[in-house]
């Protein structure tokens, strides 16, 4: 600009020093003016040919119409936006924080104000504002320095987008020769709209709509005209402006804004009285996604990064339309049931073991974490996620990211595997301690000497029998059943596998109690149902839902399995829950230490998986077990996830066949533990020896020596 | 009722006008009694006489002081039994037997009494009807159906009518109701044999009665190792006999150091004491006895840690061993050092351990062995192992232990008394197995009774000489249920035990093997 300046100060000198006598004075005049005609001329001639090479050598005449087409098709930068199940916003993903507003969403206050401080003949001027560039000419010889700016909108566009910020002349001869190109091009409307979106506001924002949700909690569409005001005093610096840390500041320069309002007509002096007079409330900016189903929505953003790898134009800026299966109303429940059992958590808090504090070195109890994750077994839904207590404290997702140890939560696996192979409920099995390959798990209560149906040992998760029944079937067969059930996670090919020493993730465990409870059809998790963009085109969707799904377990074993899962609720490690046995089923689970501590239940139309525990697999004591950790939470998830989702029934498909039977000895008996049969495998038994010893004073069996 | 010298006179005159003094001076009981009062015959002279009584006797009376003699032995006996009758004894059922009542010994002093004296004796101790008297008790005790359907069927396989041939009393297992029995089967029914006495109350009393009374008594109850009488047997195998086919089992096997693991509940005592005495003569160590809590599991875990010297306070040097060896073994191969891991072997120096209890205390031994690191020992017992229970579910380390019992094959039991084998010909289902039992000791223990009615002609004190007997006590002497019945010099019924084995069937399954005999 200083350049510019002085060129045009160098032409206008001769006119300024024109004098001399009539006739020689003349001649001489004549030829010094011929000379100096000539000389100008060709000076003239030399300096624009000069001008006129510098100048092309600017690129001023080829200037890339591609750039004007892009600007026209401007793919505006927007947030990708998670909706549940019930199309209700719950997460947002980007790089920069974009709202875009179209022009016609823009109100005209705003406008007005905008136009006002940056551009106040924006809407006539042909890219430049010539008194604009004079004044601050003028400005600039009175200063020596650029106090004004003559920067119409438009040029401002240019540097934002097509050109970059230097100071330069040449730039600037560029800048002006973009800015005339532009608006041959777009109309002022578009000119507006590409400049209010894409402009950095500050505090994180980016355009208009950014700004007004991030200073005002608010769309674009419902600010004020103060609001307006401030916005729009923005653009000049947005860091010097940011109400967020310097309001007096951005004050000063929304009052400067309403005064050019006010200067340009748009506003009245009372009205701009008003306006100042108004009181800014700004909100302080939460994260969108920490609002609710705050794990879910990262999960989300996970998988859709996993997504983009074969869907490239799946970015997060791209204003994707993210709709997933999360239920609002049973995330809810899952968060209160968990935050329900807070005191007895925290209660327990001061029974794990101890760690020792990153920052102080000091040895400290572990915290006591909780997640829930909720299924429907039907299709695989993730209905709810919680992947902690306290989001803002950690957002470690537990239901996702966690490899923890099942427990006696696995244990299906095995009974699963015993019955395929023929084993069957009423199958009776000493209880005494074991050891595999110096491998000794031990009872939960010690609980030997005594006798067991394999039934009564699942539901009362007697780890004994398990290895036994381990033993009998075989790991490799149990790890190959798991793999089949859902459990992606690698499993050790060791005895300790079957009580559930093998890491695995909850995703794991709802996979494969759903395939329980879908009656053997083992149905892939999945939260995104489909993606599109911001104009409702799709770019993704899920597989159908009959691709999602594979057989994987015969029916009537599904059902004998659910049924003894029903039994670990009635007479079991879940009786505190046994009234919930009529709609519902599940398993507990406790690792060594009682540093996992599980209870997964379902329903024929739920899953839900629940694990406390510490991050640090710390110990934890006072009998802590998946009963009196995990249970009472699931408990009150599934009892109130009825409120939501009807509870139905387990249907019995053909082939099975009930019978009461002793639950510790297996033979047929009125009155005894209801149990479920293959037709083809049932207990023909009627009586035991052993329940004849049981009824001899001396234990003994036969009768012959009694005296 | 029948009180005072008048009453007896009268009965006399009325035993006399229906030829009853008559046929009982006539009959061979009053030479006998004499006889045995007068001259010491051996017992084949006796059984000469008695097979073949002379009809010519002279009706003369014994002299006074051999009449005193004969009362004094048999008179206050029968005079306490009538005594103790129950009071419905029909008077008219006792063919003049109460006089028993009105005896004294001045009876012996008058030629006319004293033949009354002696013919009163005579017909109660020497006339029989041929009938075998059953004294049991009832209740609810179903084991007791069980032996009467034995004996009844076992009557009809020797074609004899059970209704006829059985006088079946109730002693409701109770002293007094035992002797209300008796009284009835000597004075109302003149059995010739008795059997019962399953709960020792009344075995008690009849074991006491028998020699008293002269009446051949089969009492179905364990031996108690008393003083043999003529009179008394036992018809019930002892578990003497089980632990002697014990030994010879572990001879066998070669199994020549034994533990002894027997219960404290005395349910097993006899036979772990049998099995001691008989494994001393036999030359089989007994080198540890320990008794266990069969309610209590770490009873028997202390006492399975005790045979295999298990307890760390005794091995403390080998325990150092194996931590100083793991603790090595972690630092070598950087693995976790893991103390719980470390477990003392057992120090195993028996060749089989006997295990006198219940088939599932038997498996809960087996794998609380198995727990401990012991992988293979032979275990052996008795007839409370025998059940389906034993090798269901199967475990391998029972594969080689083998245990005896007083039956054999279920299949080889006599037809009428055999039960249906679905599974296995030396199983049945539990609820088979106690009529299975009681069915073949009531087979065997009413053998010789019914062959003893019927020697009708026989003086009845004298049928206990008929009894037949063997010195031959070896296993083979009364092989399987339908051997031929004798008894030991002691009165015991010789009984011959099985063994049995166990092997695995597959790999999966077991089963139980007869072997011997």
């Amino acid at each position: 600009m200083e350049t510019e300046s002085k060129l045009k100060m160098n032409v206008i000198l001769p006119d300024a020093n024109l004098d001399g006598s009539p006739s020689r004075r003349r001649t001489v005049i004549k030829t010094i003016l011929r000379i100096t005609i000539l000389f100008v001329v060709i000076s003239s001639i030399a300096i624009l040919a000069i001008g006129y090479k510098w100048i092309s050598a600017l690129g001023v005449f080829q200037l890339d119409k591609a750039r004007i087409t892009t600007l026209e098709n401007y793919n505006y930068r927007d947030n990708s936006i998670v909706f549940d199940s019930e199309q209700r916003k719950i997460g947002e993903f980007f790089d920069r924080y974009h709202v875009f507003v179209p022009y016609s969403d823009l109100p005209a206050d705003f406008v007005n104000a905008l136009v006002s401080i940056e551009d106040a003949q924006f809407f006539n001027h042909k890219g430049i504002d010539t008194k604009a560039i004079l004044r601050a000419i003028i400005a600039r010889l009175r200063s020596d320095s650029f106090s004004q700016g003559a920067s119409t909108i438009t040029q401002q566009l240019v540097r934002n987008t097509i050109i970059n910020n230097e100071k330069s002349f040449e730039r600037k001869i560029i800048e002006i020769a973009w800015a005339l190109e532009i608006e041959k091009h777009l109309s002022k409307e578009k000119i507006l709209e590409l400049y209010v979106n894409i402009m950095f506001l500050g505090n994180g924002s980016y355009g208009v709509g950014a700004a007004a949700h991030r200073y005002f909690g608010k769309d674009i569409r419902q600010i004020s005209k103060a609001e307006g005001a401030l916005i729009a005093g923005l653009f000049q610096s947005p860091s010097r402006y940011n109400p967020a840390k310097y309001p007096e500041r951005a004050k000063t320069r929304q009052l400067m804004v309403i005064e050019a309002m006010r200067k340009n007509r748009f506003i009245s002096d009372k009205e701009a009285k008003a306006i100042a007079s108004e009181k800014l409330s700004y909100k302080e900016y939460k994260y969108f996604n920490t609002q609710a189903a705050s794990w879910f929505v990262d999960y989300i953003a996970d998988v859709i990064k996993k997504l983009k790898n074969e869907h490239p134009m799946l970015s997060k800026n791209s204003g994707l339309r993210i709709y997933t299966t999360l239920d609002q109303n049973l995330q809810t429940l899952a968060e209160r049931s968990i935050h329900w059992y807070d005191a007895n958590l925290n209660d327990i808090s001061a029974r794990t073991g101890k760690i020792r504090d990153n920052l102080t070195g000091k040895l400290k109890n572990a915290t006591i974490e909780a997640s829930m994750l909720v299924t429907d077994p039907t299709n695989g839904d993730i209905l709810a996620m919680v992947g902690g207590r306290n989001y803002q404290k950690s957002q470690f997702n537990r239901t996702t990211s966690a490899l923890r140890s099942p427990g006696s939560a696995f244990k299906p696996i095995v009974y699963t595997e015993a019955l395929i192979q023929g084993f069957k409920w009423s199958d009776m099995i000493y209880v005494s301690p074991i050891n595999i390959e110096n491998y000794r798990p031990k009872n939960m209560e010690d609980d030997y000497l005594t006798e067991t149906t394999m039934m009564r040992a699942f539901y009362k998760s007697m780890n004994s029998p398990t290895i036994e029944i381990a033993t009998k079937v075989g790991i490799p067969a149990i790890i190959e059943r798991a793999k089949s059930l859902g459990l992606r996670s690698p499993l050790k090919q060791e005895f300790g596998s079957a009580l559930g020493s093998s890491d695995v993730t909850m995703m794991d465990l709802a996979r494969m109690y759903g395939t329980f409870a879908n009656n053997g059809v083992l149905s892939e998790l999945g939260s995104i149902t489909k993606i599109t963009n911001a104009d409702g085109d799709l770019l993704w969707e899920r597989r159908p839902s009959d691709s999602r799904k594979k057989k994987v377990l015969n029916e009537q074993i599904a059902y004998l399995m659910t049924q003894g899962m029903r039994a670990v609720l009635t007479s079991g490690t879940g009786a505190k829950s046994a009234d919930l046995a009529k709609h519902a089923a599940g398993k507990t689970g406790t690792s060594n230490d009682s540093s996992d501590n599980w209870f997964c239940g379902f329903t024929p139309n739920l899953v839900s998986v629940v694990w406390v525990g510490t991050d640090e697999h710390a110990p934890i004591y006072a009998h802590a077990s998946g009963s009196a950790l995990a249970l009472p939470i699931w408990d009150q998830f599934i009892r109130n996830s009825y409120l939501y989702r009807a509870p139905k029934t387990f249907e019995r498909p053909d082939g099975i066949i009930e019978a009461s039977i002793h639950p510790r000895y297996g033979h047929k008996i009125a009155g005894g533990a209801r149990m479920y049969f293959l037709q083809s495998n049932q207990p023909m038994e009627t009586s035991s020896a052993l329940e004849t010893i049981e009824h001899t004073s001396e234990g003994s069996y036969r009768n012959v020596f009694r005296h | 009722m029948f009180s005072g010298i008048k009453t007896l006179a009268l009965l006399v005159t009325m035993a006399n006008s229906s030829g009853v003094i008559q046929a009982a001076t006539k009959t061979p009981a009053a030479t006998v009694i004499s006889s045995s009062s007068q001259t010491k015959s051996t017992p084949d002279s006796t059984q000469k006489q008695a097979s073949a009584p002379s009809p010519t006797l002279a009706p003369q009376p014994p002299p006074e002081d051999t009449c005193l003699k004969l009362y004094n032995k048999f008179m206050p006996n029968l005079k306490e039994l009538w005594s103790k009758r129950a009071q419905d004894l029909r008077p008219e059922n006792t063919d003049g037997y109460a006089l028993v009542e009105d005896m004294t010994p001045e009876h012996c002093k008058s030629e006319d009494t004293r033949r009354e004296v002696i013919k009163l004796l005579s017909t109660i101790l020497n006339n029989h009807s041929g009938k075998v008297g059953v004294i049991l008790p009832s209740g609810s005790r179903i084991y007791v159906r069980h032996m009467v359907d034995a004996f009844e069927a076992k009557a009809r396989e020797e074609n004899l009518d059970p209704k006829k041939i059985f006088v079946i009393i109730d002693s409701m297992a109770k002293p007094e109701k035992t002797i209300q029995a008796l009284a009835a089967m000597v004075f109302e029914h003149k059995v010739s044999a008795i059997i019962g006495g399953t709960e020792p109350a009344e075995a008690s009393v009849l074991r006491t009665w028998a020699p008293r009374l002269m009446i051949p008594t089969f009492l179905m109850l364990e031996p108690t190792g008393a003083t043999p009488t003529p009179f008394v047997y036992y018809s019930y195998p002892s578990q003497k006999i089980l632990a002697e086919a014990a030994v010879q089992a572990n001879l066998r096997f070669g199994h020549k150091r034994i533990s002894v693991l027997s219960p404290t509940d005395q349910h097993s005592a006899r036979f772990v004491a049998s099995y001691t005495d008989a494994a001393k003569k036999s030359d089989i160590a007994i080198i540890h006895q320990v008794a266990y809590d069969s309610r209590r599991f770490d009873s028997m875990e202390a006492a399975a840690k005790k045979i295999f010297r298990l307890d760390p306070s005794e091995r403390r040097d080998d325990l150092k061993k194996l931590y100083e060896t793991a603790k090595k073994h972690s630092e070598e191969t950087g693995e976790r050092f893991n103390p719980k891991m470390i477990a003392l072997q057992p120090d195993i120096q028996q060749d089989a351990v006997l295990i006198p209890d219940n088939f599932k205390i038997v498996r809960h031994f087996a794998k609380l062995f198995g727990f401990l690191g012991v992988r293979r020992m032979p275990l052996f017992g008795h007839y409370e192992w025998r059940s389906k229970g034993l090798i269901t579910p199967w475990d391998n380390f029972i594969a080689g232990s083998y245990f005896v019992d007083l039956q054999g094959s279920y299949q080889s039991l006599p037809a009428p008394i055999r039960m249906v084998v679905p599974d296995s010909p030396n199983l049945l289902p539990p609820d088979k197995v106690e009529q299975a039992d009681f069915a073949l000791l009531a087979w065997r223990a009413i053998d010789v009774p019914l062959a003893l009615s019927q020697k009708k002609n026989e003086l009845r004190r004298k049928l206990e000489r008929f009894i037949p007997k063997s010195n031959n006590t070896s296993m083979e002497a009364a092989v399987g249920a339908s051997a031929p019945i004798t008894y030991s010099v002691e009165n015991n019924i010789n009984w011959s035990p099985s063994i049995f084995s166990i092997s695995g069937k597959t790999a999966s399954s077991g089963v139980i093997n007869l072997i011997a005999p």
